[in-house]
């Protein structure tokens, strides 16, 4: 399996890393920013994408639209974001997001539903 | 003859010390406010604006003439931008190319029956155009009769619905934080009325889709000698003003208002091809005149990056068109002039504007012929006119280093090691091979403003293409 | 050569100008030379966080996995806490990495795995080396103390900090604030009661949110600061009320409605028509004369009553808002009336002939793509 991981704060994705890692799921990716994120995903397939939404370069609600629209891929995406607005969460599953995790979150919580996403 | 020559030397002495002193003033001030600034902001999350609630709506305006060849990419980067609640309003000025067309399809607009209120008067307005794309609801595009840009930010002025008002343009590359941390100083204090933001030089930068992703110093020498003058002005100049709330120009290519403060002020004039300096004059005068208290804040954090002209007739045309903006500002509102009614915009800026930005291009070229003729007729020796050039020179160079010594400690954009080697090299060049050339220009501004000179002057759209990452 | 340019030819005046072009030209030295080295200090001391940085990660990840997953045995990682004792060693710098990088993950988790990271901190030491930083003369390391105790929950500290809200510096006094509402366990916000600064917008988007990340059933009642002497005190209760929907305030609100602080009295309308509390209707009509002339609060007053309608009364005086000389004001009236279901009874009041402005606003209300 390959996760693709697009968060711009090192620590906590070394964090998820480590977490997904040990949970044996696989490979994970990690991408820093927006732009480094979708030269990776036009490069290979992955199995599944959490996301940040506030990145450098390209917010990952572009990156979900990128992914539904242009790759016209069904990968299952959770975002996973310190924002919590109302609308933010609607637009993020209308444009094809299958989760949404406000931070703070458990690391725990997320490695939950990534294995049932995974496992669908 | 005697007396002449002695009024005339007592008075550039005068003027001489008073404006090194005064830069020195500002330039120190100012690096107290900037490590102000910069320790107070160490502890701020500008996320956190993103996902309040309570984050005030800001309508970004952008006129857009003739900008066909960019205006997607433009429009998309402004889309982008990090913010919640804001709406960003396009105003196409009667743009004889196809910048219209090429909106119409790639946001899938429609005209919609919006109610506009000519609450400023602008030329007319063909019509008000919303996507049916979800994905684009917050924009919104104006078509109207070509008026010019004040009368487009007018147009904007009236369509907003929200409490503030963004003044851009459409060609500036916005950082994506930028609207949270402009608007923080409207959250800070309930008096502030407009802030404005650094402008920092894009040549040379990699973009790509309208976003910075590298800055790199211009390749070019022109543009490289704007960054120097950039950052002395941004740096050494405007926190300072700022932390005196003495500031009368918010740079026209990036500020924020208070909607409601700006339309009864009466909006921009469409009179002066300086509108943005004008309206935030005049907004501090209407504050004045109803006794109200205010502040102009302002953001040094660098959060729009512009095109400089990278061709010497180009950039005389912007030289001659700020000069020319700067007197039509003094002269509307001369009223100002040591009036202790206005408080220190009045005692303050307002002569320190007069003085010592507008008229100093006339003292230094006089300043200049009137030594040099003194050389000539040998009522100076030359190793005093020799020291006298070398005081002004290393005046100049100090000041030059100051700035770039602030950059480094504050915002420290240009990393790589060789930068710092250019820009010592363009600050030695900057006051024989650019300063002469700036001062003459501004005296041509002056010259045809005399002769009743009145438009912007063709601004050719090179457009940020050219300088993809390879 | 003229006797009034005697003087510029004096050598004396030369060696003037001559002395102020060398100080300047060593002034510009200087700065050339703090550039450098600036640069320097600064790469070197990036590089040395970085390393830190990495060292750190790894033991920090492993602690917070295995503490939190309940089922590895303490031993299983103890050397991990060894191993982190000794990579900091005393160096201020090291520990100041380490702060830093556990209060910017306890930001971003909840739940156990943040229980984990307050233990880190504590069992390293670091709330003393945080409490050291409450002594400090600089406001911001001051500032800096208050934001990793708070962040990582130290009880101890409540007292000192609260101390800290008649800081004469403004980012300690705000930083404080917020520490004392994280520090909050029971959300009482009792240091409320006699707090008499400002209190900036900016600063009431940070407790709401902070607030927001707590059980909403054990948030004070917000009424209790509604007759509060410090105004910005009643703001922020009366937004908070909205926010976090206690709707059984409404009727205190409704007192708030004759307030003479004009911000107040027009926040209280507001909110009570964000919250749907149809009983203030009657309240608010009482008002609609009496303030007819004022258009702020008279477009406070058909927004709220545009969600609260409920009786003829009520939609006459939103029909009467359509006269309103404000273009606001009756814009709203005009919108509350169009998506109300009685609006084909009260539209057909309108003048007639129906003036073209009113037209115009009601084709503006009924397009689709202008919903806001």
């Amino acid at each position: 399996m390959n996760i693709l991981l697009c968060d711009d704060d090192d620590v906590l994705a070394s964090m998820i890393q480590f977490k997904l890692s040990r949970e044996k799921f696989g490979d994970v990716t990690r991408a820093s920013d927006g732009k480094m994120a979708i030269e990776l995903l036009n490069q290979r397939k992955f199995d599944l994408v959490i996301t940040d939404i506030h990145m450098p370069y390209h917010s990952g609600l572009e990156l979900v639209t990128h992914i539904r629209q242009t790759l016209k891929q069904s990968v299952p995406i959770i975002v996973l974001s310190a924002e919590g607005l109302e609308n933010t969460v609607l637009q993020a599953f209308e444009i094809g997001a299958n989760d949404f995790i406000t931070k703070p979150f458990s690391p725990a919580e997320l490695a939950i539903r990534v294995k049932r996403l995974l496992q669908k | 003859m005697t007396a002449f020559f002695f009024v005339v030397n007592a008075l550039i002495t005068i003027y001489a010390i008073a404006i090194a002193s005064a830069y020195l003033i500002l330039a120190i001030l100012s690096i107290i406010e900037m490590r102000g600034y910069l320790s107070k902001n160490f502890f701020i999350d500008y996320k956190l604006v993103l996902s309040s609630p309570l984050a005030p709506g800001i309508s970004l305006v952008a006129p857009a003439y003739n900008e066909g060849l960019t205006i997607i990419d433009n429009v998309k980067s402004l889309l982008s931008i990090m913010y919640n609640n804001f709406e960003v309003i396009v105003i196409n000025d009667g743009s004889k190319d196809d910048t219209l067309a090429k909106l119409i399809p790639a946001f899938d607009l429609v005209k919609v029956d919006f109610d506009l209120r000519y609450t400023i008067q602008t030329k007319n307005v063909r019509g008000v155009y919303k996507s049916r794309n979800q994905a684009f609801r917050k924009l919104v595009v104006v078509d109207k009769e070509n008026g010019g840009k004040a009368d487009a930010l007018n147009v904007g002025l009236n369509i907003s619905k929200k409490e503030l008002v963004a003044c851009i343009d459409v060609d500036c590359i916005i950082e994506p934080d930028a609207l949270l941390k402009m608007v923080k100083p409207f959250l800070e204090e309930r008096n502030v009325i407009a802030s404005g933001g650094v402008v920092r030089i894009a040549n040379s930068c990699v973009i790509e889709d309208g976003r910075l992703i590298e800055v790199k110093l211009p390749e070019k020498l022109l543009p490289r000698m704007q960054v120097l003058e950039y950052i002395r002005a941004f740096l050494l100049g405007r926190m300072a003003w700022s932390k005196l709330n003495g500031l009368l120009l918010i740079s026209g290519a990036f500020g924020l208002f208070k909607r409601d403060i700006a339309v009864a002020a009466g909006g921009y004039n469409h009179n002066t091809v300086g509108e943005d300096m004008e309206l935030v004059v005049r907004m501090r005068r209407y504050m004045h005149e109803h006794n109200l208290k205010y502040k102009v804040a302002y953001i040094p954090d660098p959060l729009c990056w512009t095109e400089a002209p990278s061709d010497a007739r180009i950039l005389s045309r912007q030289r001659n068109r700020w000069a020319r903006g700067t007197f039509e500002t003094l002269n509307i509102h001369r009223k100002l002039f040591l009036n202790p009614r206005y408080g220190l915009m009045g005692m303050l800026s307002y002569p320190f504007w007069f003085f010592f930005e507008y008229l100093s291009p006339f003292i230094e070229f006089f300043g200049f012929v009137y030594f040099t003729f003194l050389l000539v007729t040998a009522q100076v020796n030359w190793p005093f006119y020799l020291a006298l050039t070398l005081a002004v020179y290393s005046f100049a160079l100090f000041m030059s280093m100051f700035a770039l010594y602030a950059e480094e400690t504050s915002f420290f954009k240009y990393t790589q090691k060789r930068d710092v080697l250019k820009m010592i090299w363009v600050a030695l060049l900057e006051p024989i091979w650019f300063h002469p050339r700036v001062v003459w220009w501004s005296l041509k501004g002056n010259i045809d403003l005399m002769k009743g000179k009145k438009s912007w002057g063709e601004m050719t759209r090179q457009g940020f293409v050219q300088y993809k990452k390879k | 050569m003229n006797p009034a340019m005697a003087p510029w030819n004096d050598p004396s005046r030369l060696e003037t100008v001559l002395d102020l072009s060398i100080i300047a030209l060593l002034g510009a030295s200087l700065f050339i030379f703090f550039l450098f080295t600036s640069r320097l200090v600064k790469g070197g001391r990036v590089r040395r966080k970085t390393k830190l940085r990495e060292r750190f990660q790894n033991s920090i990840n492993v602690i917070v996995e295995l503490d939190s997953s309940h089922d590895a045995k303490p031993a299983a990682y103890q050397f991990h806490y060894s191993d982190l004792q000794k990579d900091m060693g005393r160096s201020n710098l090291a520990k100041q990495v380490m702060v830093d990088q556990l209060v910017g993950l306890k930001r971003n988790l909840s739940g156990s795995s943040a229980n984990t990271l307050i233990k880190v901190y504590l069992r390293l030491g670091l709330d003393q080396f945080s409490l050291r930083k409450l002594n400090s003369y600089r406001s911001k390391r001051k500032a800096q103390g208050i934001t990793e105790l708070s962040q990582m929950e130290v009880p101890s500290a409540t007292k000192r900090i609260k101390s800290m809200l008649r800081s004469s510096n403004r980012t300690v006094r705000e930083e404080a604030l917020i520490g004392l509402v994280r520090l909050d366990r029971d959300m009482s916000l009792d240091f409320l009661d006699d707090y008499t600064s400002r209190l900036s917008s900016w600063v009431v988007m940070r407790i709401h949110r902070q607030l927001s990340f707590s059980d909403k059933r054990h948030l004070p009642d917000f009424s209790r600061w509604y007759r509060h002497v410090n105004a910005d005190v009643v703001l922020f209760a009366i937004e908070m009320t909205r926010q976090f929907r206690q709707i059984n305030n409404a009727s205190k609100l409704a007192e708030l409605f004759n307030d003479a602080n004009q911000r107040i009295a027009t926040l209280a309308i507001e909110v009570c028509g964000d919250l749907h509390s149809v009983e203030v209707a009657d309240h608010l009509i009482q008002l609609v004369k009496r303030d007819w002339s004022n258009d702020i609060v008279s477009l406070s007053l058909v927004k709220s009553l545009g969600k609260i309608a409920q009786n003829d009364l009520h939609w006459q005086a939103l029909t009467d808002y359509i006269n309103h000389p404000n273009y606001a004001v009756k814009f709203e009236a005009v919108r509350a009336l169009y998506f109300s279901e009685h609006e084909s009874k009260y539209l057909q009041r309108w003048p007639v002939p129906s003036t073209p402005d009113l037209d115009a606003i009601l084709r503006h209300v009924k397009d689709p793509l202008l919903q806001s």
